[in-house]
């Protein structure tokens, strides 16, 4: 396992495509911050935000460039063909599985940093995180959970899909799949309860009583919408980005159940998989 | 005899075409076993199984008397190399890189020895260049160069000279013989080009639809294959006196049909065979090539 991981991270840190990713969430987060703190100015909002207003930011778009590293990092394996050469020396198959998690898990980590370390950029005008040191740390705890369900779920793609496009491909629609479907079950949380329009009457314009919302959901349903975005990791980065994080531990046990659930069964997959 | 490879009834199957059906081969320690059979006959499907790519059906291997089942086998893949199909090479690696990644996977200390298997394989000067600028032959030449890191004893090459113009072929054919002479390296190649294996192999196997049809040596091969006179007599315990008198090399195959094995004169032979009471009925000369022993063992018509 040493060895795949010294083989591993020495080809990490001559990769082009990691290193793009990593200077672009750089660049993306110095900017993003930036802007942000323009329009805190003009908003004349700056002294009642505090740095966690968009210093977490990132949780929507790391699964995106997870996706993009490990598909094009993993994928070059098969379409060079030189995964072949780890498994004729004697290197297990499981061992070669886990050395590429751990591989993915770590970039995406040093992904997630750069912006960290970019977003402070945004320390001159809207000051320091105004939330308590024990509340960054579970933020930053359940950020590095959802990276690793992240990084379980594409090295799953990777070890299972042999073919580089398809790779690449199936990566990239599975995460912003997701990041649709929690968009709407997000989307669906917000409705109001009643809402209440305009009536135009004699007396001039009006508003209505307010009616039942036919788009809210209620009762059982609202608990597994609420459920599936603590359990998804772009559900938790929604939650993330609006700062409204309840269920923490529920929110870090589902990126350890994700983790090893893709882990268990792509290493059950990759076992069986005829590599050419 | 030591063997470095045994295979025992194998089997593989995709979805319903059995690719291989119960082959059993064996590979000796020191030998260039030349693996022939034509396109789709498994050759590349064997080496995919000893490599560990693929799991067998039924039926079991051994590497290095340890058995693919072996928790163990491990320690025997640790003393193979191998190139299956095309090389397995980073491409946007340079060839000193490539060598350095193997190094690494193998967990070994130093990069002792690079600069040698580089020169070895005509790679020296080219070291800086990428992998993607290269020639198929260069490629093909680096792909063996990883197969080499780690001093393997068992060098496994599918369809080496594919692809290659008759310059890179005669590289890659003298490269073989020099790892397998200087090194003693035990070779298994596969290849349906049979002339070029002919100038290699110490021991052949003929796959044909996933079985070993025949696995012999070269020397066997070459009896097989030896330039003769079939000749048709009226008794052929006749032409044996007379060719015994005449010191000359032959095989009785039938009551009627013996092959010469000698340019003879056919006046004199003809004439000592009158006197013995045995008529000539028909001469015919043999060159059996290793293609023409090929096509017959496999059968050139269904083939064709």
């Amino acid at each position: 396992m040493r060895k795949l991981l010294s083989a591993n991270f020495s080809r990490l840190w001559r990769d082009k495509i990691f290193w793009i990713c990593m200077g672009t969430m750089l660049i993306y987060s110095v900017v993003y911050m930036l802007n942000g703190c323009r329009q805190a100015v003009v908003d004349m909002s700056e002294y009642n935000y505090g740095l966690e207003e968009y210093y977490f930011h990132f949780a929507l778009s790391i699964g995106m460039f997870c996706a993009l590293f490990s598909s094009m990092f993993f994928g070059t394996e098969y379409s060079d063909g030189t995964i072949r050469n780890k498994i004729i020396v004697g290197h297990t198959k499981t061992d070669i599985y886990i050395a590429s998690l751990i591989t993915t898990v770590t970039a995406t980590l040093l992904m997630m940093l750069a912006w960290l370390i970019g977003a402070l950029v945004a320390i001159p005008t809207l000051g320091v995180w105004k939330m308590t040191v024990l509340e960054l740390f579970l933020y930053l705890l359940i950020a590095v959970m959802f990276v690793m369900a992240f990084s379980g779920i594409c090295t799953f793609v990777c070890m299972t899909v042999t073919n580089k496009a398809y790779i690449v491909m199936i990566s990239m629609l599975l995460i912003l799949g997701l990041l649709i479907f929690t968009s709407m079950l997000y989307n669906g949380l917000s409705q109001p309860e009643t809402i209440s329009g305009v009536q135009i009457t004699l007396n001039g314009m009006e508003m209505s009583k307010p009616s039942a919302n036919p788009n809210y959901v209620s009762g059982a349903m609202r608990k597994v919408y609420d459920f599936i975005l603590d359990f998804l990791p772009t559900g938790q980065g929604l939650r993330m980005w609006q700062l409204e994080i309840v269920h923490p531990v529920r929110m870090i046990i589902s990126s350890v159940i994700i983790m090893l659930l893709t882990t268990f069964y792509g290493i059950f997959i990759f076992k069986k998989k005829n590599l050419r | 005899m030591d063997y470095v490879l045994r295979t025992n009834a194998l089997c593989k199957k995709y979805k319903d075409f059995k690719v291989l059906n119960g082959l059993s081969m064996n590979v000796p320690k020191g030998a260039i076993y030349g693996f022939v059979g034509k396109n789709g006959a498994g050759k590349t499907t064997l080496i995919r199984l000893i490599c560990g790519l693929q799991e067998p059906a039924s039926g079991d291997y051994t590497l290095y008397g340890r058995k693919n089942t072996d928790k163990d086998i491990t320690q025997s893949r640790r003393r193979m190399g191998a190139v299956v199909e095309t090389p397995s090479i980073y491409l946007d690696m340079t060839a000193e890189n490539n060598l350095k990644q193997q190094y690494r996977i193998l967990g070994l200390p130093s990069f002792d020895g690079l600069t040698e298997i580089l020169k070895l394989v005509g790679l020296d000067n080219t070291r800086k260049k990428k992998a993607k600028n290269f020639s198929l032959g260069m490629r093909q030449r680096l792909g063996i160069a990883i197969a080499l890191v780690g001093n393997p004893d068992f060098l496994v090459l599918d369809e080496p000279a594919n692809g290659l113009d008759p310059q890179g072929i005669i590289e890659i054919r003298e490269l073989i013989l020099k790892l397998n002479r200087e090194q003693q390296i035990t070779v298994l190649i596969s290849s349906h080009i049979l002339d070029e294996l002919s100038k290699l192999a110490t021991h052949y196997g003929f796959i044909d639809s996933g079985c070993l049809v025949k696995e012999m040596s070269a020397k066997e091969l070459e009896a097989v294959c030896r330039k003769c006179v079939r000749m048709e007599v009226s008794d052929t315990r006749a032409l044996a006196r007379v060719l015994d008198g005449m010191k000359i090399d032959y095989t009785i195959i039938t009551d009627q049909t013996a092959d010469v094995y000698a340019k003879v004169n056919i006046s004199h032979l003809t004439a000592a065979l009158a006197k013995e009471n045995c008529e000539v009925i028909s001469m015919q000369e043999r060159d059996e090539s290793l293609e023409s022993y090929y096509v017959s063992l496999i059968g050139g018509g269904k083939n064709a």
